[in-house]
């Protein structure tokens, strides 16, 4: 029999009514009630993630998520700050660097030269050979700092650049032995020869004004075998010079011998031509100037020592 | 109505609801279409009250478990039951008295069914929440921006329901709804 509307209960006529309003009523609950909905949603979800959860995926894969716009800002805020730091903190790298190089080429000075009074005052080059047609090189160092004409200019205490010949108080201008207006300087060749202890040949060089400086060295015999003592290419060549040079400079390395030819101008003498290990002395971006204690300027371009 | 071939369908489109939102919505306004609206709009437009009523309830119901509300100060989020519920059910009873005014038939009146629906129900669970709000102060609601995201899902829900439509409409038949079916000798009504 079928049932009619008044036997239906009072339930089952308004089930729907009931329903909403008890959900209305949970809805109203406060928060921590209504844990327990958590643990209904949970097989509700597992139960549609067999279509939802491939669906999600795909929309992860085509449409990755964006941060929003204030997450985008910050984002880009923190980025142009790691920028910012990462920078800061190579540029610290690079100076500690260049602190601990100098401060072991200013040992290394001392050491090499324990009886001579001078204060290593390293600089940068302002403007180079390019700049100044002249090869002149202009340093930001000036009488302030102790530097006066004759101040010898070196590339970390070991290879002579030149000698300053203009200074004022914040600035001096360092002519390098290459220019062809530096003048000759005398020099000592140190002769190795194998089993043999090192022989020093002196001689005057000129520059050539193609980076490299030319002279002749002394005729010398060996003792022992009473053969000449010729220079080899390869060999190093220093600075001895004491009547133009002060003291802080001598020994300092000029270059090493690039080719050997007999001398024109006298047959039993070699001529050699010798290159500065840096290739352009003009062109350095920072020098160590040998600031001596005492006046030791000497007038620029003088005559260099004969063999 | 068969309840069966009723919880398949709906099985199929919360997936579909749940997995698509994420690529469908707009930005980050919350504007994304509805799938499950469209079935009710369809059980309405040719179910008995009695079964349009408690299908909307029903859908309501799941959705309420299945969307969970953000809580106030970043607490977490909290499922309350009632805001969809509700509002699929008074929803519901709209577009049955309104179906008489369109041609059931025709996808483009389930799209229009659906988006005036979507949009009273969602108006009203935006007010439940904020009754809610009113009396436990507890749950992250702004209406300004929520409201416009309730708008815009209406009409995006407007606009996909019609391609919805061209799937459902011949499908109905399996859910039993006969009456969205042509009848070669009888009179439409």
């Amino acid at each position: 029999m079928m049932k009619t509307y008044s036997s239906q209960s009072f339930f089952s006529r308004n089930a729907v009514a009931i329903v909403a309003g008890g959900a209305a009523l949970l809805g109203l609950l406060p928060a921590k009630w209504l844990g327990w909905l958590g643990g209904v949603r949970e097989p509700v979800a597992v139960l549609v993630a067999p279509v939802s959860g491939p669906l999600q995926s795909l929309s992860g894969w085509l449409r990755p998520a964006e941060p929003t716009h204030a997450e985008a800002q910050e984002l880009r805020q923190l980025r142009e700050q790691r920028d910012t730091f990462e920078r800061l903190y190579l540029q610290s790298l690079e100076d500690i660097r260049k602190l601990e190089t100098m401060s072991a080429d200013m040992a290394r000075f001392r050491q090499a030269n324990p009886g001579v009074r001078v204060d290593p005052l390293v600089r940068s080059v302002i403007a180079d050979g390019g700049d100044l047609s002249s090869g002149i090189v202009k340093v930001r160092a000036g009488t302030s700092d102790g530097v006066t004409t004759g101040t010898v200019a070196t590339v970390r205490g070991e290879h002579l650049v030149g000698r300053v010949v203009t200074v004022n108080g914040k600035t001096c201008m360092v002519q390098p032995i290459t220019t062809k207006s530096a003048g000759a300087l005398g020099v000592v060749v140190l002769v190795t020869m194998p089993g043999q202890p090192t022989r020093g040949l002196l001689g005057a060089l000129k520059p050539v004004g193609d980076g490299t400086l030319a002279g002749d060295v002394k005729y010398e015999l060996d003792p022992t075998t009473m053969a000449p003592v010729t220079p080899r290419v390869g060999d190093n060549v220093r600075l001895r010079d004491d009547e133009s040079w002060p003291s802080a400079a001598q020994n300092l390395l000029v270059g090493t011998v690039e080719s050997i030819a007999p001398s024109p101008s006298d047959p039993n003498r070699q001529r050699i031509v010798v290159k500065p290990r840096i290739a352009r002395l003009d062109r350095v971006g920072e020098v160590m100037l040998l600031v001596t204690a005492e006046p030791g300027s000497v007038p620029g371009g003088g005559s260099g020592g004969t063999p | 109505m068969t309840w069966v071939g009723f919880a398949l369908l709906t099985w199929v489109l919360l997936g579909l609801e749940l997995g698509l939102r994420r690529m469908l919505e707009i930005g980050s306004t919350g504007i994304a279409p509805s799938f499950v609206f469209p079935l009710i709009a369809l059980v309405a437009m040719a179910g008995t009250p009695g079964m349009v009523h408690r299908a909307a309830l029903i859908l309501g119901l799941l959705m309420d478990l299945l969307s969970p509300v953000a809580l106030a100060d970043g607490r977490g989020e909290v499922v309350v039951l009632g805001p969809c519920a509700l509002g699929y059910l008074v929803a519901a009873h709209f577009m049955l008295n309104s179906r008489g005014l369109i041609v059931r038939r025709n996808p483009l009146s389930l799209g229009l069914m659906a988006m005036a629906g979507h949009a009273i129900a969602g108006i009203l669970a935006l007010f439940f929440l904020f009754i809610r709000k009113w009396i436990q102060g507890d749950v992250a609601i702004g209406a300004g921006a929520q409201l416009l995201a309730v708008l815009g899902s209406a009409v995006y829900t407007g606009l996909i329901a019609p391609l919805q439509g061209l799937v459902m409409i011949p499908l109905a038949s399996t859910i039993g709804l006969q009456s969205l079916q042509q009848r070669r000798f009888a009179r439409t009504r």
